[in-house]
């Protein structure tokens, strides 16, 4: 997996520079490898073979053994967690499309960037894009809340 | 004709309100609220901390509005969250 962020890895707990919020983007190139899937099949209990058998997957019609949704879920938590904002803020919502399927050891793109900050109450929306190639992989909308140091 | 002020300030009411029930049923995940002037926190099922939280910014989005915490912090009810979107948006 290579990652890189586009600006400082921390936000600022006091005062809030609005302006360098609302600029703040992140983004990070992933690909999820079969023992990543066998690995979260065991942690979820979901042993779905549309995610872990390439032939049953083929047979359906895809290209291959499909990654979980929860897969990439767990890289917009990467940048959260990591980047945008990162030991500073905690997650309050998450919504998410997902759009045509990823496979097992496809590269994946995902950017995200800070739309709205809301002084009021300390959040920071985030929109995310995850694409492949030309395709559309995941859009999501996160909220963060900065929390009190 | 030239609409008067208080017909005017009741129609950008009534249009704020219109945008307001969509953004609670979202928020609150519940189709039935109907948002009256009068509605508190109390009256809504859920609204807790967290919710108010993506209430507020839900709002300041879908306004274009920004309050700040003390606004936030200080409104009574929903009427008075639509009169401040309304002088915010200096209407």
């Amino acid at each position: 997996m290579v990652g890189r962020v586009s600006s400082e890895s921390t936000v600022p707990n006091s005062p809030i520079d609005e302006g360098r919020l609302l600029s703040r983007t992140a983004e990070l190139d992933f690909a999820i490898t079969e023992d990543d899937q066998l690995a979260f099949a065991n942690v979820s209990g979901d042993f779905n073979p549309l995610h872990l058998d390439a032939d049953f997957a083929r047979a359906r019609g895809f290209s291959g053994a499909v990654v979980y949704g929860a897969m990439i879920v767990a890289r917009i938590s990467q940048i959260v967690g990591m980047e945008l904002p990162g030991s500073s803020g905690i997650w309050s919502s998450l919504k998410i499309d997902f759009r045509n399927p990823l496979y097992v050891g496809e590269t994946a793109h995902l950017f995200a960037e800070v739309i709205h900050y809301s002084e009021a109450t300390r959040s920071l929306s985030l929109k995310i894009k995850v694409t492949c190639a030309d395709r559309a992989i995941a859009t999501a909308n996160a909220l963060v809340t900065l929390h009190a140091v | 004709m030239v609409p008067t002020l208080e017909f005017d300030i009741e129609m950008n009411q009534a249009d704020v309100y219109a945008r307001l029930t969509p953004i609670f049923h979202d928020v609150f995940d519940d189709d039935s609220i109907v948002v009256k002037p009068t509605t508190v926190a109390a009256d809504v099922d859920g609204w807790d901390s967290l919710a108010h939280i993506r209430l507020v910014v839900a709002l300041e989005q879908a306004f274009h509005v920004r309050f700040t915490a003390a606004e936030a912090s200080s409104f009574e009810n929903v009427g008075q969250v639509v009169n401040s979107i309304i002088q915010k948006n200096g209407r």
